[in-house]
């Protein structure tokens, strides 16, 4: 019975010239997101690899020079693009896509590719995730809210009922025939998603299949959850119409008005400081030291060790370069500031970051939103992930230049020389992207929202279809 | 009779609890817009007071200091020298170049958290100037800001639907409209009596609103063009409301059920608010590819390396070309200032082709942006929106190139000193040139927002002609 419920179901739809062209619409703009984001995503990664091998092609041409004009000269570190990005670019637009790897400093990334933009950008990208969050659920509700409502209006729900049909087995009947409805669109869109994504992780490594199963989990939890509710409006609403405009209303909330108010919820509850308060916090902190200890008795307390080491009295006598060697002790210095500061920094943006996971369990969309960018490696976290890993390497290049002068420079200051030998021997940067693992470890209220919602949803329908009026 | 039916409209709709529910939800968003905006515009006013304020104590410092050296002290170290025009022009002096915040900044945050609305100016190049950004969360970029202008093109128009789409289907659907249309009154007289009932009490509700929202925000009416502003803002607010009025009326007019109607105009409203304008973002990203910024690097420290090489001859060339600008005597090979900024020079003019290609891109984009927003009046009311409150994509712009003469004259001022080794003092730190924000004249906006109000009345213009047909061929039954 259920099966010839949702057959009926589904051959209704498709013949509806509505569902035609909607879903038309939709799968149309599905492909075409995909399509265009794959091959931006191929040029953005194609510019990307030249231009980190042309990088260090300039790191090792920087003629002769001493070894700490060399980490003055520094390198720029590319944030590569997610190897998923494609389905759902989340904030790369956002994020500064390179940083100035040089001593002394750790620098705020540059360029947000959004600046490059235009106007529109700010209306919301085009990506095939957008339209599975945005549009897909619109569908599904203009699939199904009729389901009972209209049934009853027009008389055939009463038909239906004293034919002795359970009322269980039409709403299961129903969410039956709309899953395949929904099928029809998502198939082909699977398919190519799919063989683009072998072509994405062909020549890279692993977990990209991992992160794929994943996010295909993660979307039909969210539009089940679309399904639940739709029906179990529908059941439940006095006339189609009105279930049509209480629908509408919710996806207006969960989708238009959700992802706003929790921006500026975020910002009020943890306030993002401004560049200049930034840095002159941590000047300020860097000038003081910790807990009384400034860069002067540091530096003291350090030599007074290093001359210990040695045996000796005076620099002068040590059988290293002190120059080189203060320079990595200035370095160890400043990167205890630059740890405390950026991580409270970082901190706060993932709390912000948090707090729209939390809203989820309000609006589901936050919280597929959230899980769907982390899964493709477009969202925050991933960011840091990265910049963390371009700051350590930092700290590994300056600390060989540094280390370098230290153990061969003798009594030469800055006469001290070295060339294309010593810039090819540095350390390589080797970013190793997180795996999926990781990813979703940071998404647990997402992944608990998304779990709720359909579930929630289906025990709405299934009690409001128990209760089903016939008139 | 036209205003008998209104009075009955009225009536039904204060009877109907749409309406009130509709009206808390409105106040209750526009409030909790307003009071973002307001946290917005503060934090930005606070962070400029900051900049000011470390300008000046910073000013002072160096007076202090320029008169301690000239009074035969040393300074602190060679790195650290402010009587080096180098280094006043570098730091010491490092003026902020700030845009002004717009009387109606709380309503609309446009893209004035994307878009940096102060500049350290220093002796660097304009590449280097331009390509520091405030300090934000991506995902707040990505999401947006709910704004009051976000409520008045996103859920507004949605107001007007909700309340509208069963305008003539409701009555046909319950069966008073052959009722009344056996009075002496043509469908299409009810029809513009109901929906001028309806236009007067959103208009009237969102004026209220709006006013209240401009309070609760901490907008000050008395400054200078707040009060005609506010004024514009809620005209294109009307007109753009028009237009929504006039496609539920058009729907309408095909007299079919309430419920298909509801469908029908929650797609129109998608397309036309959403969909457009994300597809026209792609297809401009599309035609007009922007080139990684990545590139630009790679050039940059191209052309760095190879002009560091030539620099004595680099040097040699620009003071040939500069004659007046050349210092006294010999040229000395090895001034570190004099080198780095001719090799700058020279970096700037070698990369220049590759920031007139970004410049096209960006311009050709937003070229494709000019001519498909007619497509859609939530992009014409956005972007006629943020313009009145002064945080549109042309007043960043506009501030850029100002930011940019700024950036020139400063150099223009520093750079002889620097090449002629002026000592700088005390008594110079006053000279310097200070920047002032010129604002756009107020034409060029009242250009761009009347222009757009007149497209968004255009198209409701049209709309409305075609209701009025459709209208005499309503089917009254079936």
């Amino acid at each position: 019975m259920v099966m010839r419920i949702a057959r009926k179901e589904l051959l209704e739809m498709t013949r509806d010239g509505r569902f035609r062209v909607a879903g038309g619409v939709v799968l149309l703009l599905l492909l075409t997101a995909l399509g265009l984001g794959w091959s931006r995503h191929a040029d953005v990664t194609a510019a990307h690899e030249t231009a980190v091998a042309q990088e260090r092609e300039i790191w090792e041409a920087q003629g002769e020079k001493s070894p700490h004009s060399a980490s003055h000269y520094g390198v720029y570190a590319f944030k590569p693009t997610g190897r998923l990005a494609f389905f759902d670019t989340g904030t790369e637009a956002y994020t500064g896509v390179t940083v100035w790897l040089e001593s002394h400093k750790q620098n705020q990334f540059l360029y947000r590719p959004a600046r490059d933009g235009n106007t529109l950008q700010r209306f919301g990208e085009l990506t095939a995730a957008t339209v599975l969050q945005l549009l897909m659920p619109l569908l599904i509700i203009l699939l199904a809210f009729a389901a009972f409502a209209g049934e009853r209006e027009s008389g055939t729900l009463r038909q239906v009922l004293s034919l002795g049909v359970r009322r269980r087995d039409l709403a299961v009947g129903k969410a039956l025939g709309v899953a395949s409805a929904l099928a029809l669109l998502l198939v082909p869109a699977v398919l190519l998603g799919a063989a683009a994504l072998t072509a994405a992780t062909a020549d890279s490594e692993s977990g990209g299949l991992m992160r794929t199963l994943l996010l295909a989990g993660a979307y039909l939890l969210y539009l089940g959850a679309f399904v639940g509710v739709t029906l179990a409006v529908s059941a439940r609403a006095p006339s189609a119409r009105f279930a049509l405009v209480g629908l509408l209303g919710f996806w207006v909330f969960v989708c238009l008005a959700a992802p706003r108010a929790a921006t500026d919820l975020a910002k009020a509850y943890y306030p993002t400081p401004s560049a200049q308060e930034f840095a002159a916090a941590l000047a300020e902190d860097k000038e003081a030291g910790i807990d009384g200890v400034d860069y002067e008795d540091f530096l003291e307390a350090r030599k007074q060790e290093l001359l210990a080491e040695y045996g000796v009295d005076e620099v002068e006598a040590l059988p290293i370069n002190y120059g080189g060697w203060r320079f990595e002790v200035s370095e160890a210095y400043g990167n205890q500031f630059f740890d405390v500061h950026y991580s409270r920094l970082w901190d706060q943006f993932e709390a912000q970051d948090r707090l729209r996971q939390k809203i989820g369990f309000a609006a589901p969309l936050l919280a597929v939103r959230s899980l769907s960018m982390s899964l493709a490696g477009s969202d925050f976290a991933h960011f840091r992930w990265f910049a963390e890993q371009a700051e350590q390497y930092r700290r590994r290049l300056v600390a060989f230049l540094n280390n370098d002068m230290r153990d061969n420079a003798g009594a030469a200051a800055f006469s001290y020389r070295q060339d294309r030998r010593l810039w090819s021997q540095a350390p390589v940067f080797d970013y190793d992207a997180p795996d999926a693992l990781w990813a979703v470890s940071g998404q647990l209220e997402a992944v608990a929202a998304l779990v709720l919602w359909p579930v929630l949803s289906a025990f709405l329908a299934w009690g409001a279809a128990a209760r089903l009026k016939a008139c | 009779m036209l205003l008998r039916v209104m009075r009955n409209e009225w009536r039904g709709l204060a009877a109907d609890r749409t309406l009130w529910a509709v009206t808390i939800l409105l106040a209750a968003v526009m409030l909790f817009a307003a009071s973002n905006g307001a946290r917005w515009s503060a934090l930005q006013q606070e962070r400029h007071g900051e900049l000011v304020a470390e300008e000046s104590e910073r000013l002072e410092e160096t007076r202090a200091e320029l008169l301690r050296i000239a009074g035969g002290g040393s300074p602190r170290s060679r790195f650290n020298d402010p009587r080096n025009p180098a280094q006043i022009g570098q730091s010491f002096a490092a003026g902020y170049a700030l845009l002004p915040l717009a009387p109606l900044a709380p309503l609309s945050v446009g893209q004035s958290d994307l878009l940096p609305a102060h500049y350290k100016i220093t002796l660097e190049s304009r590449e280097a100037l331009f390509s520091g950004d405030e300090l934000e969360n991506p995902t707040n970029l990505l999401a947006g800001s709910f704004d009051v202008a976000f409520v008045i093109v996103f859920l507004y128009p949605l107001v007007i639907l909700a309340l509208g789409y069963n305008l003539l289907s409701g009555e046909k659907e319950s069966g008073t409209l052959v009722l009344t249309l056996a009075q002496p009154i043509s469908l299409t007289r009810f029809a513009a009596a109901k929906i001028l009932a309806h236009v007067v009490v959103v208009l009237g509700l969102t004026a209220a609103l709006m006013l209240a929202a401009a309070v609760a925000a901490g907008v000050d009416l008395g400054a200078p063009g707040a009060f005609s502003s506010l004024a514009s803002y809620f005209g294109v607010t009307a007109v753009y409301g028009l237009f929504w009025f006039s496609l539920a009326l058009l729907v309408n007019a095909f007299g079919r059920a309430s419920a298909a109607n509801a469908a029908t105009l929650a797609g129109a409203w998608l397309t036309l608010a959403l969909i457009i304008p994300s597809a026209t973002a792609l297809i401009a990203a599309t035609l007009y590819p922007v080139p990684s910024r990545v590139e630009m690097i790679q050039a940059v420290r191209v052309a760095g390396r190879e002009a560091s090489e030539r620099g004595s001859q680099l040097l040699d060339a620009y003071f040939a070309d500069h004659p007046e600008l050349a210092p006294e005597g010999e040229v000395d090979p090895g001034d570190y200032y004099s080198r780095r900024f001719i090799v700058e020079d020279e970096v700037s003019k070698q990369i220049a082709p590759l920031t007139e290609r970004f410049e096209a891109q960006i311009r050709g984009q937003q070229s494709v942006v000019e001519k498909f927003r007619y497509l859609s009046p939530a992009v014409l009311a956005q972007q006629a929106l943020n313009d009145l409150s002064g945080t549109g994509y042309a007043r960043f712009d506009h501030f850029r190139s100002e930011v940019g003469r700024y950036a020139d004259e400063w150099k223009a001022h520093f750079l002889p000193q620097v090449f002629r080794k002026t000592v700088f003092t005390a008594e110079a730190l006053g000279e310097l040139p200070r920047f002032s924000y010129r604002a756009e004249g107020a034409g060029a906006i009242a250009g761009r927002v009347g222009g757009a109000a007149l497209m968004i009345l255009l198209s409701a213009a049209l709309l409305l002609g075609a209701a009025t047909s459709a209208l005499r061929r309503y089917p009254l039954t079936g």
